[in-house]
């Protein structure tokens, strides 16, 4: 609920960037995230929980005029739950974009947003006693923004019929508990090809049927493993801005040290459709949120994620 | 007795996520001699402002720099190798007083603006040289130093804020005799 005057002038938006804390990654650092409109004041705001993981990961950014907003003089977003608060300090991948790690062991639901001016805790990182050497413009025009967020259920009991593949013309069956909430289910992977002397890894979000919460669909293994020389187009879509950031993020968490930079975006020097893949298969429940004011301008989702392996060897 | 001027380069280290540039301290030191190869050494020193690099992180751009002075009291201990050189080292505690100014700048249409804090101290130093006499009464002396400043703005601020300041470097210097 963005609750001040401004907001009567200006919409403030907060981007989140789903399950993911856009960090400092050398993924491609622009404003290019999808659909930011050219003029006006925009936000997105988004926040991911993965399943085994005590923490959401929870990211905003905000554009005027499709250009990145910087947050400074100490104001800052802080996010909570009933139970804990984070500052987000860390910039995200996006120019104009922040992000956190916020600590949910007991996996509340709500996320909240508030947009705070905090001169010393913002300045933490700092070498020299903040608290003596204090420059402080005051408040800025965001400060007293607020939104909540509400995280979906995690994706429970996640798994394959199949989890080994011998050809792309394969599938299976993923299965999950489904809900009843009319959440939307999308399907990411992370995808590493190996022959004798090199790998290759890239990322897709694969192309499902319905994306309903019914607790299955079907999926072909083409949604992950491709020809590089047959000229069709694959059917999936190769992660690209914030769910190639998000997905690279998670994979650090999950792994507990930083993936290589290019991960999502290195050279095909394997053929995936005649070499050893490993694909880990991340199951995403999406639930888009709602600005409580009418005239806020962005998007807002939380999401919580499950995540399997699946092998293909074509010899 | 023997007088000796050095300047002394050093980048400071605060032990943080500081990163000095390279600046200039100018050290007089009068060294009495209690034994043939033991001189008692003080001195006074000062440095000019020594700048941190300036960086921009969530809150703004923001400058620091570090300018110091104070008084050293120690030994001097000393070795003839040949006839026109020796080798030498000095050690002993200091008291500084140490300014830190910083300078920060936000978003067009905001103020910057600076602030500045001082605060005293006690430390240690030591020192490896060498000496070249070019004459009976003057000599060269290239010296490797370091000084440290203990616990800055100590009483000043909390205690996770206090740090030590380190200065590591070399010092060129002449000596004069008599």
């Amino acid at each position: 609920m963005f609750q001040r005057n401004f907001l009567s002038h200006h919409v403030i938006f907060f981007i989140l960037f789903s399950t993911f804390s856009l960090s400092a990654c050398d993924i491609e650092i622009d404003n290019n995230l999808p659909d930011i409109p050219p003029e006006g004041r925009f936000a997105v705001l988004g926040a991911n929980q993965h399943t085994g993981i005590s923490s959401a990961e929870v990211a905003i950014a905000i554009f005027d005029d499709a250009t990145p907003v910087s947050l400074v003089g100490g104001d800052v977003v802080q996010a909570s739950t009933s139970e804990d608060s984070v500052l987000l300090l860390k910039s995200g991948v996006y120019n104009g974009s922040y992000a956190a790690s916020l600590p949910n062991s007991a996996n509340f639901d709500q996320v909240d947003f508030l947009m705070v001016h905090e001169p010393l805790e913002a300045r933490q990182g700092r070498w020299y006693p903040v608290d003596l050497l204090n420059i402080d413009p005051g408040p800025g025009e965001f400060v007293g923004a607020s939104a909540s967020i509400l995280l979906p259920p995690l994706p429970l009991n996640l798994q394959t019929d199949v989890s080994n593949f011998m050809s792309i013309n394969d599938g299976f069956t993923l299965s999950w508990t489904p809900e009843t909430a009319g959440d939307i289910m999308k399907v990411r992977s992370a995808v590493s090809c190996t022959n004798q002397d090199n790998t290759y890894t890239y990322g897709t979000e694969a192309a499902l049927t319905d994306g309903t919460d019914d607790g299955s669909e079907i999926i072909g293994l083409q949604q992950f493993i491709y020809d590089l020389n047959d000229p069709t187009p694959p059917p999936f879509e190769f992660l690209l801005g914030e769910s190639r950031a998000a997905l690279q993020e998670l994979l650090n968490k999950l792994i507990e040290k930083d993936i290589a930079e290019d991960f999502f975006n290195s050279v095909s020097l394997v053929n995936p459709i005649d070499s050893r893949c490993e694909i880990r298969l991340f199951l995403f429940r999406h639930r888009d949120g709602a600005f409580d004011s009418v005239e806020t301008n962005g998007r807002i989702f939380g999401s919580r994620s499950a995540d399997v392996t699946l092998f293909y060897n074509p010899n | 007795m023997l007088i000796d001027a050095n300047v002394f380069y050093t980048a400071p280290d605060a032990g943080g996520s500081d990163d000095f540039h390279t600046g200039k301290i100018l050290s007089v030191n009068y060294n009495y001699y209690a034994l043939p190869w033991l001189a008692v050494t003080s001195g006074l020193f000062a440095s000019e402002e020594i700048a941190d690099n300036t960086r921009t992180d969530i809150v703004g751009t923001y400058k620091a720099s570090i300018e110091t002075h104070g008084f050293t009291l120690g030994l001097r201990p000393e070795y003839l190798f040949s006839k026109r050189n020796k080798i030498y080292g000095r050690a002993g505690f200091l008291l500084y007083k140490t300014s830190l100014k910083v300078e920060e700048y936000f978003a067009p249409g905001l103020p910057s603006g600076s602030n500045t804090d001082s605060t005293d101290g006690n430390g240690y130093f030591i020192s490896l040289g060498w000496a070249h006499s070019f004459t009976k009464k003057v000599s060269f002396q290239l010296e490797l130093k370091t000084l440290r400043q203990l616990d800055l703005f100590d009483g000043k601020t909390s205690a996770e804020n206090v740090f030590n300041m380190n200065y590591t470097g070399f010092s060129l210097g002449l000596a004069y005799a008599f």
